[in-house]
């Protein structure tokens, strides 16, 4: 209970609470404005934290991305164009609402979704992590280096099995990505690798010049490449509250999404595309109106929306519990945690209780101020909307140069973003997924410090896989990679079209 | 009407060279310390102290920057201050590794690269096992890895603490099996068996001090926190060389940062905060300037060497 | 999947009596937004320009994997002899006498996370090669357009503006971070196409809010000598640099 006290006081800091104000508007805003998400924003503000009291930036960061999904469900509704990507399925629901001269049942409905799939998952995670955190601690013996190395393994298996269609694509860029991560010279420990003597790669690199190059400038490129969009006007009238009513009628579907989200959020590789879609699914397999779905169901965007705020906070469990994030956007958080002196681990809960609460209290005072002021301010965060397309690029471009220089005072490192933002654009424009290149550079380099970290106690190769928990997790990996094989063989069987 | 525009510039240019230090004294710009190592252990808490003295002592923001290097050590972090500006901007907070091994290593560090402002800290480093391993002193482990695979974990292989652990397993006749360098040391290392035997500061194996055997510690005097514990020296038969960790600025200075640096951190190694860590943990606190350090590098280089020697016999 | 939409009637679509039937997982009366299409996001086609970059990627990971023997520390690899029946003792099949070297050496060994990486990415960077062919050469027989000059022509306006960034980085130095960028803020638009008056005060005050959030209030990192600023008198000069 002491942690309980520790964290509400270094909670309750003017800082910390300005950070959780900047997040919840700036998130909203940024995920109602369709050119950026919270993956851009992220990479841009990354390297600014390092100028910010450690649970400031971490505040900051995880209040962008809670309510960037808020913020994109309002052009979804309005305009039939989701803000983020993963607010894609409530265009359906949500559009044909107001197209029904409903927008704001459907923004109020949204809104309401997106708080309680947003607080489930916090008190889940809450509720996970201080009942099992103990037991957590203890068993930290049992997660040593080839574990850690193990789950690093499985991470990058479960990414690549989640991109279905693409996953021969996503193994490649998780490839090269590993690639990059592997660039470098340690004298002291003889490693040099690829390093071409060249004396810019002997500390390989950046993970965060690579991650605003392949977020940021990219789709800064896109933007202005591309065509300004001619959004439609919409009107938003009456009042924002009779969303609530819609969520407590479909309570079993609330319920049922966010534990889907909170599911998703939790596994790494899979993220809030297939818990949306899931849960969605299962939503109308169990409503009463199946053949609304579509066409203004109250019930699917109840789905859609709860689903996807449900998986931030769960996302962070496996980055706090294991050091191995799940995703693009936790990854970036991690190195947050590293500035901070904070190690994630299983040893989380015995050196820093006190800030897992702080963080989830923060977490959950984000979705409250989100909630209170999206029910004022809707109409005016709506007008972000039409901040054009080539405009918002320009204003991209501005903001990487900031984080970029300021890493390391290096020229070089600001041609290499953008060497990297082109190519990321080349990805954008074929469609190919943009999340493996980052995670094969921060998953890759995981693997690398534990393979070396823990090749001391391997004598034979089975040393790798004896303990309990890396055997188990080897296993698993064995498991999946078996599914995505039988699934690509499957596949070759139905021809393209 | 030129009267007025006289009066009106001088006054402007004493507001604003009243509003602002003067050019020449130190410090003008913010001023960053670079540590590099993760956070939490000594050398980044006093960092930490020194940082915070120099923003009370002079208003400039100062402030510490953790560059690990991840299994190269310190050696990256002082790269990067090497490489930039030699106006007191970037202060080094280096072990004694980065002046002594740095120049045998090609990276680009040689003997005079930095110039020592003075050294405040000397690790509490010990050879640490876990409780329930079969032996308890130097003289009990050399016994035992005679017939039993012994692997030990370090910062680097070619830092001084992990040169005199594998010098003194030479000089008592045993080898370790395998060792492995890791970013981070600590309890959890020890009980989920990354690591039969670590070389490790004692604030990063503090929670569980009292359920690990501490073999021996590195260093010119046993610390008075741990009872029975013999310094690696005695047990051994090596030298004493000690690890230090120390202020340093990129060499060609001005004398006056110099100066500016010894005036913050000494008035921080002598305050109660900074005498209460000695106290607490067995870190040894003190503030040696600049010319006692230099002698005590030199020293040190000769004790480096005798120990080189041992292990290429 | 569904019947295409007249863009100008769609009040048709305000019907109950829909193109939408059960048996599609995921439809919805409102016409396909141009962003992300949904159903898009399970399902893959490969794109113009796909098959160039394919080749590329592949070239480039062969290029990786030729390098793998000189640049990875490959020649300087200590493995046991008789490899073989190291593997074969290590896997627990035969026994062997003598010292055995310990695996743990061998993994640390600076060529062995490159072999690993390399073992994924070089087969993958082939197969994604020969399915792009193979979908390249099917739209060909099948008469489909394959020509890529639109993609080549985004990827040639879009170099033009890594082109100005890179300008960018190199006038900070020169003219200090609010000049340089304010330059940025209102060129960047007005290449763009947005002229006018209005435009331009919204690229100045945008840039201006960025350098102030960002340089004067959260004191991010730019360069310390700066040509510009060099050349003030000594007290506005601390003060540029400090704050701008």
């Amino acid at each position: 209970m002491d942690a309980f006290l520790l964290g509400l006081e270094s909670l309750l800091q003017p800082a910390v609470l300005l950070a959780i104000v900047i997040g919840s508007v700036g998130g909203v805003v940024i995920g109602a404005v369709p050119g950026i998400g919270p993956a851009i924003a992220i990479a841009i503000l990354l390297p600014a934290t390092v100028f910010l009291d450690d649970l400031v930036s971490l505040v900051l960061l995880l209040g962008i991305y809670g309510s960037s999904m808020y913020g994109g469900a309002i052009p979804a509704i309005l305009i039939n164009t989701p803000g983020t990507p993963v607010n894609a399925l409530t265009t359906y629901d949500g559009y044909a609402m107001t197209r029904r001269g409903a927008p704001s049942r459907a923004l109020s409905l949204a809104y309401s979704a997106s708080f309680f799939g947003g607080c489930f998952s916090i008190a889940a995670a809450l509720i996970a992590l201080f009942a099992f955190g103990p037991y957590l601690r203890d068993l930290g013996a049992l997660f040593g280096q080839r574990d850690i190395l193990m789950a690093a393994i499985l991470g990058a298996v479960l990414l690549i099995a989640a991109h279905r269609k693409t996953m021969v694509i996503a193994a490649m860029l998780f490839g090269f990505g590993f690639l990059i991560a592997m660039i470098g010279r340690q004298t002291t420990r003889k490693i040099d690798r690829f390093t071409f003597d060249i004396e810019y790669l002997y500390s390989g690199f950046n993970l965060i010049v690579v991650i605003v190059g392949i977020f940021a400038l990219s789709q800064a490129l896109n933007l202005m490449v591309g065509k300004d969009d001619d959004p439609p006007e919409a009107r938003i009238s009456g009042g924002l509250f009779t969303g609530f009513r819609d969520l407590i009628s479909n309570k079993l579907i609330a319920v049922i999404s966010a534990c889907y989200g909170t599911v998703m959020g939790i596994i790494p590789g899979v993220g809030e595309f297939v818990a949306q879609f899931f849960s969605y699914s299962t939503a109308r397999a169990i409503s009463k109106d199946p053949a609304r779905f579509g066409h203004g169901s109250p019930e699917g965007l109840l789905a859609s929306e709860t689903s996807n705020n449900a998986v931030p906070a769960a996302a962070m469990i496996p980055l706090l519990a294991l050091g191995v994030p799940g995703e693009a956007l936790t990854a970036m958080m991690m190195v947050v945690f590293f500035d901070a002196g904070i190690k994630p681990g299983p040893d989380i809960f015995d050196t820093n209780p006190d800030f897992l609460f702080s963080l989830f209290s923060a977490l959950f005072l984000v979705n409250v101020f989100v909630l209170i002021t999206l029910l004022f301010s809707t109409k005016f965060i709506a007008k972000m909307i039409y901040i054009p397309n080539r405009f918002l690029g320009a204003m991209i471009m501005i903001l990487s140069f900031v984080g970029v220089y300021s890493i390391r005072n290096s020229f070089v490192d600001c041609i290499f973003a953008v060497i990297f933002g082109y190519i990321g654009f080349i990805l954008r424009r074929l469609n190919w997924p943009l999340v493996p290149i980052v995670l094969g550079l921060v998953l890759g380099s995981i693997i690398l410090e534990r393979l070396t970290a823990g090749a001391g106690q391997i004598k034979t190769a089975l040393d790798l896989i004896n303990r309990p928990v890396s055997g188990t997790l080897f296993v698993v990996i064995l498991m999946v990679m078996g599914f995505i094989i039988w699934t690509s063989i499957r596949n070759r069987r139905k021809h393209f079209q | 009407m030129k009267k007025l525009a006289a009066i009106a510039a001088l006054s402007a240019s004493t507001v604003l060279s009243g509003a602002l230090p003067a050019q020449a004294e130190y410090p003008t710009t913010p001023v960053q310390f670079v540590v590099p190592w993760p956070p939490g252990d000594f050398e980044d808490i006093l960092t930490r102290m020194i940082a915070a003295k120099m923003e009370e002592m002079t208003g400039v923001s100062a402030s510490v920057v953790n560059k690990p290097g991840g299994g190269d050590g310190p050696f990256p972090g002082a790269l990067e201050v090497l490489n930039g500006p030699a106006d007191g901007s970037m202060v080094g907070s280096f072990v004694i590794g980065v002046p002594i091994v740095g120049p045998m290593i090609d990276i680009g560090i040689e003997e005079d690269s930095f110039t020592p402002v003075g050294i405040f800290l000397t690790y509490p480093f010990v050879l640490a096992a876990s409780g329930d391993a079969p032996y308890a002193n130097m003289a009990e482990l050399a016994a035992h890895a005679q017939n039993n695979d012994v692997v030990l974990g370090h910062f680097g292989a070619g830092l001084t603490p992990t040169k005199a652990s594998f010098a003194a397993a030479k000089k008592m006749g045993f080898e370790f099996a395998d060792d492995s360098a890791f970013d981070m040391l600590d309890c959890n290392t020890l009980s989920s068996g990354d690591a039969d035997v670590v070389n490790t500061t004692l604030a990063l194996i503090e929670p569980c001090l009292d359920e690990i055997n501490i073999l021996a510690n590195i260093g010119s005097e046993p610390i008075a926190k741990l009872s029975g514990v013999k310094t690696l020296a005695a047990q051994s038969g090596i030298n004493d060389l000690e690890l230090w960790n120390g202020l340093f600025v990129k060499k060609g200075t001005p004398q006056e940062v110099i100066d500016k640096l010894d005036e913050v951190a000494a008035a921080t190694m002598a305050s109660a905060e900074a005498q209460a860590l000695m106290a607490e943990t067995g870190a040894r606190v003190y503030w040696q300037d600049m010319a006692a350090s230099q002698e005590r590098i030199e020293a040190d280089r000769a004790k480096n060497a005798e120990l080189g020697a041992i292990l290429n016999d | 999947m569904r019947a295409p939409v007249d863009k100008n009637n769609d009040l048709l679509l305000f019907t109950e009596g829909l193109p939408c039937t059960q048996a599609e997982q995921f439809c919805s009366e409102c016409p396909p937004d141009k962003k992300t299409k949904v159903e898009d996001l399970f399902q893959f086609s490969r794109g113009r320009g796909d098959v160039h970059i394919s080749i590329i990627a592949a070239c480039l990971a062969l290029f990786f994997f030729a390098m793998f023997f000189t640049q990875t520390g490959w020649d300087n690899r200590k493995l046991p002899d008789g490899f073989a029946s190291y593997l074969a003792h290590q896997f627990g099949l035969i026994d062997l006498d003598g010292k055995v070297t310990r695996f743990g050496r061998i993994l640390k060994q600076s060529w062995v996370a490159p072999m690993f990486c390399l073992t994924v990415l070089v087969p993958t960077a082939l197969w994604n090669l020969r399915a792009s062919l193979k979908e390249h050469l099917w739209r060909k027989r099948f008469l489909l357009p394959t020509k890529a000059s639109f993609e080549v022509v985004k990827y040639i306006e879009a170099f033009e503006f890594v082109i100005y960034f890179i300008a960018y980085t190199m006038l900070v130095p020169i003219f200090g971070y609010l000049l340089a960028t304010v330059f940025l803020g209102v060129f960047l638009p007005w290449r763009l196409g947005y002229r006018g008056r209005l435009w331009l005060l919204r690229g100045f005050s945008c840039s201006v809010a960025v350098v102030i959030v960002f340089r004067t209030l959260l004191q991010i990192k730019t360069p310390v000598s700066i040509w510009l600023y060099d050349l003030m008198p000594a007290p506005l000069r601390g003060f540029l640099l400090t704050y701008f």
